[in-house]
């Protein structure tokens, strides 16, 4: 029985003492959990490879990619503050070979659709995190609505999006701005553009 | 027994004091706070919503500080003169935390300055669009900073038209429109080189 006591203690000071260094060691770091198909593609992050698939790092600007042949490279850039995150990266097949691969492997197929899904998701939380406005769009008034679309400045950036306001006349376009304003946002924080304004400056080019 | 307790006591004891003792030294981050101009500042922590509006000054300094403060968020204020307008920066203090401010000159010094510069200004805007839109007359804009930037509207002569607003930068002693064409509304996405406190100052005007 007091053997039994002592290795408890043991064990339960081991734990403690693995905790506090582990505690220590990533102290003031997040940890960014990386999901790959395939799993074996090469992973860099700012262009350092690791084998890794959790890594802790401090809060910044990140660019992670995956690369393996004959399949594109996934490249994701994200900003990491103090909440942990899950990356999935998706080379797609380019060879006939790559997609023959992904034919002859059903399960991995819908692993992989499952991890585009989970990456929308992030995506679409990234987006509300970044631009508050949309958890209050889209709205819809008398003379105006608002609504979140394409970014036309960063077309390629899934991550960029526009605030579409329709108002025919000025004043229903002021309105829009101030209503976006009265919700507590700086309209100048989004590339805002007026479906229904021709800037007079461009007429005719 | 009472051996085994004795250590195992001591040694959580010893981990929970370097865990204490880690932590509050890495809640200290070093600061650098670097004024373009050499005026007065003082630092005060930035107040809560319930706290007290005027909070105790806990560094005053000229020009330059560097030194180290516990993370949270502060407030770095220059003094009013002549020249200079007083403003208020706030930043966060978190790991090494280096703030870059630029001073702004004081509204009379600006004001005598847009005098001297008018002229330049409406050339340069004019050598860009010779000719107005129909139905719009350049406004009187104002300087800011170091009257390197300057702001104004275009303003319609009826209200069906927007008002439009754009920014000009001065540059080796030339003026250039930063942004094109003038819009109802300049987005800090759209010009992210444009100081966002002139763009907010050039969409309140």
């Amino acid at each position: 029985m007091n053997k039994i006591f002592k290795i408890l203690l043991l064990v339960a000071a081991g734990v403690i003492a693995f905790s506090g260094v582990s505690y220590i060691k990533h102290f003031g770091k997040t940890r960014l959990s990386i999901h790959v198909i395939p799993t074996d593609s090469l992973i860099s992050i700012n262009g350092q490879v690791t084998d890794s698939r959790k890594i802790y790092v401090a809060p910044g600007s990140y660019s992670v990619s995956a690369k393996k042949s004959d399949f594109s490279e996934d490249k994701i850039n994200l900003k990491v503050e103090n909440k942990n995150l899950d990356i999935y990266l998706l080379p797609r097949p380019l060879s006939d070979d790559a997609v023959k691969w992904l034919k002859d492997n059903p399960k991995i197929q819908l692993e992989r659709e499952a991890y585009g899904a989970k990456r929308d998701v992030a995506i679409q939380s990234t987006l509300q995190s970044k631009y508050p406005l949309l958890n209050d769009l889209p709205q819809a008034f008398k003379y105006f609505s608002i609504d979140h679309g394409s970014s036309i400045r960063y077309p390629a950036d899934p991550e960029s999006i526009a605030i579409y306001i329709h108002g025919t006349l000025p004043p229903d376009r002021q309105a829009a701005l101030k209503w976006i304003s009265d919700q507590g946002f700086n309209p100048a924080d989004y590339e805002i553009i007026f479906s229904d304004f021709t800037n007079p400056f461009l007429a005719g080019d | 027994m009472k051996k085994v307790i004795f250590l195992v006591t001591l040694l959580v004891g010893v981990l929970g004091g370097v865990l204490w003792f880690v932590s509050y030294q890495r809640s200290f981050g070093n600061i650098k706070i670097v004024l373009d101009e050499n005026v007065g500042a003082v630092i005060y922590k930035q107040p809560g919503e319930d706290e007290n509006e005027n909070p105790p000054v806990l560094v005053s300094f000229t020009k330059e500080f560097v030194g180290k403060l516990k993370d949270g968020i502060y407030v770095v204020e220059n003094e009013a003169s002549a020249d200079f307008s007083k403003e208020s920066t706030s930043f966060e203090v978190k790991d090494d935390t280096q703030v870059d401010i630029k001073v702004s000159y004081s509204t009379n010094k600006l004001a005598g300055l847009l005098v001297q510069e008018q002229t330049n200004i409406n050339e340069a805007f004019t050598k860009k669009y010779p000719e107005l839109p129909g139905g719009y007359r350049l406004g009187q804009g104002k300087l800011f900073e170091k009257g390197n930037w300057y702001g104004a509207l275009v303003i319609p002569n009826n209200n069906e038209l927007d008002f439009l607003r754009f920014v000009m930068q001065k540059g080796s002693d030339k003026w250039e429109l930063v942004t094109q064409p003038p819009d109802i509304i300049l987005s800090s996405v759209i010009y992210p080189d444009i100081p966002r406190a002139v763009l907010q100052a050039v969409n309140s005007l």
